[in-house]
């Protein structure tokens, strides 16, 4: 939010429901920590409007590769719906992973090919 | 109720959802909220930074709601929900359009009803699709339905088309009970194959063996129907294989049939079926008549073969009728006509057609009035429901969305609307069934509400509710936003004086007018038929048939028990007068031939007029109040001279002009009879007809078997009762009839105990029965005129009231600058009585257009009856100007101040 417009990229469709899933491969985790999460590890470069990202989550708890539930964490007293990969999740994000990965070298290779060689 | 818990599941899982939905963005918020407050901002501030960093609350949540909702049918429940409450907040609204709905539905219903039963229906047999009926046809005429005779039948076995044919006369009275009491009932003598070809189901034991049925001299058999199953044994299966007394001999229950098979001709519904070997039943009272090629008697179905389709028949049978033609020196006019077994008789089709016609043509004019009705309701509605649909818009409802609840309401409307239509469609048919003809035949007119017919009505119900929701929902949801949020809370403008709404009433009123006009017309016509003269007596008469030819009696003897009937009738007390016919007048069809004067034998231009036959008893005038104009009643005292006959007025006006009949010669019948009396024309077939010819010829003397198929009629003439107390209702033998019908009775039964005794009545409920057609028109008529009226005035009160309520504003500006009370109330009075002017005189000019149509049910009025067609008018003005006068009222009462203190 204090970093400037120029370095802000608004998210590709489709990304997001990818990052979100790769933020819960580790450990269950509810909205908030989810956006965080995206944004302190791309150093606030993409920005996530909060609001967006629960249509996201909810669509894909919908089709199965989430499931959620309201939990406690320790350190709180407030219950917060928390999220996790299923099974067809953690399939989806190698899927959608190794996809991605080949898109963006194919992208590198034709925008910097010189680097690559 | 089972609906309501599931409405009320879909509910609690959406308020669930909702919920958790508005929990998880709570918490996130608070959340955001906290860590802002501990990077040290100020709690309001925090809040409002939370809000921003989330982005739109509201619209998050509604999409995920929208993720959620399971579309078709959340969405359909949620719309039947609101479309339910909407009704209920306005039941008034709701009773008159699912009430006119309804009748409009209802009506059509029964019509549909009556044409699936005719014509949609398959029989209730084995592959119903390839039974056919064959029937002779005149290729002169093109008239097609006719029967065959016997040998004619013989020969079409041959044909290739079909596996096998059967033959049967489905109009074969008898004296079925035996014992003390039998009872006369109305069966089908067919070929011993009918039922293998027929293939209809059987309740208990078997049909008749083809190979010996049809032999005579085999024991006698008979298979009843299901309902003379019920009546005479209680449905007891143990029948099958006793006899039964039939026509005074013992005959072998072999079958029943199941409930379901009512014969293979439309309407007439056999109580039994005998085969081909109890021939001497007919043979006994109409000669020999599996002899005579030109006899023509029988009706005949068909199975078509697997292969064969009925073209092909049809030319194989076309090929058949030459040889036929050319082997038996017949012109080239006969040929063979083939259709689906188990349709209407084609030679009553016109009649019925024109009959239905004109009930659809009322049916479909109140369905559209009760249409219009709705959808101008509707539209009312709609624009009273501006702000709420302008308000729904704003917050983002889509149009579809919207569209779709407004027609989801209207839908809901009419499915109501459909349903009570299709009871009301169960209600009336049931009295069909009940419905008295005065043929004597075992006509049967019931008609089943079946499920073809509900969902024709729940159809028809959605097809009004998109025609006529759809439009006024397209209207409301077509809004200029801004200008109705901010103008309907002060009434928008008149934009709409001139609109859709003003069209559809004046089309309603037009209709009205057209129903009106029938309902006038008919009901003119039927006050009429109470005015024309029968020139019979109806009153005091009690009329009892019986039929002396059913115990296969020879004519003398039938003679003689005729002559002992009469003899203890005219004994009975209470009886002035008794006599005997083979027709009562007023029967639709009766026996007729043509005569022509003997004395124009020979010229060829000499008319031959068509002549209704009447065999009767002495008195038979004197009984029958028809004026003895002159020359001599039959006599049974004197010696009965041969070929005499008496002829009515109209019969000696066309055969000798002006001169006197007596003693004159006519030829007709290949007899040559002498002309002793002379009598006044009354009524023959039916109340409208004009003057018929009839000769009477005197039926002690000349009775034969075969006469009549209805049988003989005793007619008495009671004494006139001396008080009201004993007016009898109509054909009920109670009161004052019931000493001399008992006694009636056994004067016939004592001549022979065998005599099966029927259609006991008294004249006044005989002449209602001819009524029927013009009866049935009228109520018809009545009922759709009067609920077109109901509607149309709803109608025109709805669009007045809601132009003036509309108006309020510009009338209390008018008010103010110095327009009178009386001067606002004659302004909205002129222009509500402007569109009913115009409605109605588009609907006169329908009526006139229609007029013709009308034509041969109407008796003794014109299709254009002067007064009906000033009266009709004056009442739909009257009964408008009361439904314009209310709102009118309410105009000149506005107060200006009121209105313009609102601004």
């Amino acid at each position: 939010m204090r970093t400037g417009e120029s370095t802000r990229l608004s998210l590709l469709q489709g990304t997001l429901d990818m990052l979100i899933l790769r933020t819960l491969r580790a450990r269950a985790a509810h909205g908030h920590e989810i956006a965080k999460h995206i944004q302190r590890t791309t150093d606030e470069v993409l920005q996530v409007e909060h609001g967006s990202l629960y249509p996201a989550l909810h669509r894909l708890e919908k089709k199965g590769l989430l499931t959620s539930r309201w939990e406690t964490p320790k350190s709180g007293s407030r219950e917060f719906k928390y999220y996790r990969l299923t099974a067809a999740g953690r399939k989806q994000l190698a899927r959608e992973g190794s996809k991605w990965k080949q898109l963006t070298d194919a992208i590198a290779r034709v925008m910097w090919p010189a680097e690559e060689n | 109720m089972q609906w309501r818990r599931w409405f009320g599941r879909g509910r609690q899982r959406r308020d669930d959802r909702d919920h958790d939905i508005e929990r998880e963005i709570r918490a996130h918020l608070e959340l955001e909220a906290e860590e802002q407050r501990d990077r040290g901002m100020p709690a309001e501030e925090a809040r409002y930074a939370a809000q921003r960093t989330f982005g739109n609350q509201a619209l998050v949540g509604e999409d995920l709601r929208a993720l959620w909702g399971t579309p078709a049918l959340d969405a359909l429940i949620q719309d039947l929900r609101y479309a339910v409450r909407t009704i209920r907040r306005s039941p008034g609204f709701a009773a008159i359009a699912i009430g006119s709905s309804a009748l409009g539905i209802g009506a059509c219903s029964i019509i549909f009803a009556i044409v699936n039963a005719a014509v949609f229906k398959p029989l209730p047999v084995d592959d119903p699709g390839r039974l056919m009926s064959v029937s002779e046809s005149d290729r002169r005429t093109g008239e097609t339905g006719n029967e065959l005779s016997y040998l004619d039948f013989e020969d079409l076995r041959h044909a290739r088309s079909f596996e096998a044919v059967a033959a049967s006369d489905p109009l074969v009275p008898a004296a079925i009970g035996g014992g003390d009491d039998p009872q006369r009932h109305w069966g089908a003598i067919v070929t011993a194959n009918y039922f293998k070809v027929v293939r209809p189901a059987f309740a208990v034991g078997r049909p008749f063996d083809a190979a010996r049925d049809d032999k005579p001299g085999e024991p006698p058999v008979v298979v009843l129907s299901y309902r003379l199953w019920q009546r005479l044994f209680g449905g007891d299966p143990s029948v099958v294989g006793r006899p039964i007394t039939l026509n005074k001999r013992p005959v072998t229950v072999i079958g029943v049939t199941a409930p379901a098979f009512r014969g293979t001709d439309v309407g007439i519904v056999p109580e039994f079926w005998i085969p081909f070997s109890m021939i001497d039943e007919i043979e006994a009272r109409q000669g020999p008549v599996t002899r005579n090629r030109e006899r023509y008697w029988l009706r005949v179905v068909g199975r078509l073969r697997p292969n064969i389709d009925a073209a092909a028949a049809r030319a194989e049978l076309e090929v058949f009728a030459r040889t036929l033609n050319a082997s038996f020196g017949r012109g080239a006019e006969r040929g063979f006509a083939i259709e689906r077994a188990g349709q209407l008789d084609p030679r009553l089709r016109n009649g019925v057609l024109v009959l239905f016609s004109v009930a659809l043509g009322i049916t479909v004019l109140v369905l559209l009035t009760a249409c219009v009705n709705v959808a101008n309701l509707l539209l009312g509605r709609a624009s009273v429901r501006r702000q709420e649909i302008a308000t729904r818009m704003a917050l983002g409802a889509s149009r579809a969305r919207l569209v779709r609840q407004l027609v989801t309401e209207s839908l809901l409307l009419a499915m109501g609307g459909g349903l009570a239509g299709w009871l009301l469609a169960l209600y009336v048919c049931s009295f069909l069934g009940l419905v008295k003809t005065p043929l004597g035949w075992p006509l049967d007119l019931s008609v089943s509400v079946d499920y073809r017919v509900l969902l024709f009505s729940i159809g028809l119900a959605g097809l009004t509710a998109m025609a006529f929701g759809l439009v006024p929902a397209l209207r409301a949801t077509k809004l200029n936003l801004i200008a109705d949020v901010k103008a309907s809370a002060l009434g928008a403008g008149t934009r709409d004086r001139f609109g859709l709404r003003t069209g559809l009433v004046v089309t309603q009123v037009a209709i009205c007018a057209v129903l009106l006009l029938g309902m006038g017309l008919f009901l003119r016509s039927l006050h009429a038929t109470d005015t024309i003269d029968l020139g019979l007596r109806k009153d005091n008469l009690l009329l009892l048939a019986f039929d002396p030819s059913l115990d296969r009696r020879d004519d003398t003897q039938a003679r003689q028990l005729l002559r002992t009937v009469l003899d203890r009738a005219e004994t009975v007390s209470g009886v002035e007068s008794a006599t005997l016919t083979t027709a009562v007048p007023l029967t639709f069809i009766i026996n007729n031939t043509d005569f022509v004067a003997d004395e124009h034998a020979n010229d060829a231009r000499a008319p031959s007029i068509r002549t209704d036959i009447y065999s009767v008893g002495p008195r038979f005038f004197e009984t029958m109040g028809i004026r003895f104009v002159a020359g001599d009643d039959f006599n049974p005292g004197r010696s009965p001279r041969p070929d005499v006959a008496i002829v009515n007025d109209a019969f000696a006006h066309a055969a000798f002009g002006g001169s006197s009949p007596l003693g004159r010669h006519v030829l007709g019948n290949g007899r040559n009879l002498e002309i002793v009396g002379l009598v006044a024309t009354a009524k023959s077939r039916t109340i409208g007809e004009a003057p018929r010819p009839a000769i009477y010829l005197p039926i002690l003397q000349e009775y034969t078997a075969g006469q009549s198929a209805r049988g003989i009629t005793l007619i008495a003439k009671t004494r006139p009762c001396p008080g009201p107390a004993c007016v009898a209702p109509a054909g009920s033998e109670s009161d004052a009839g019931v000493a001399s019908v008992a006694a009636l009775r056994e004067a016939i039964r004592s001549a022979d105990r065998s005599l099966a005794i029927f259609d006991i009545r008294t004249m006044e409920s005989h002449v209602r029965d001819a009524l029927l057609v013009p009866r049935l028109a009228r109520t018809l008529s009545a009922v759709a005129g009067g609920t077109g009226l109901v509607i149309a005035t709803i109608g025109v009160y709805g669009v007045v009231s809601f132009a003036v309520a509309r108006r309020r504003r510009e009338l209390g500006v008018r008010l103010a600058i110095g327009a009178r009370p009386q001067q606002v109330l004659a302004m909205v009075l002129r222009q509500g009585l402007t569109l009913v002017l115009i409605g109605s005189a588009l609907g006169v000019l329908a009526a006139v257009g229609l007029a013709p149509l009308t034509a041969s049910l109407l008796y003794g009025v014109a299709p254009i009856d002067p007064l009906t067609f000033v009266g009709v008018p004056l009442l739909l003005l009257a009964v408008a100007t009361l439904a314009c006068v209310v709102p009118a009222r309410t105009a000149a009462r506005v107060d200006p101040v009121d209105v313009l203190r609102t601004e």
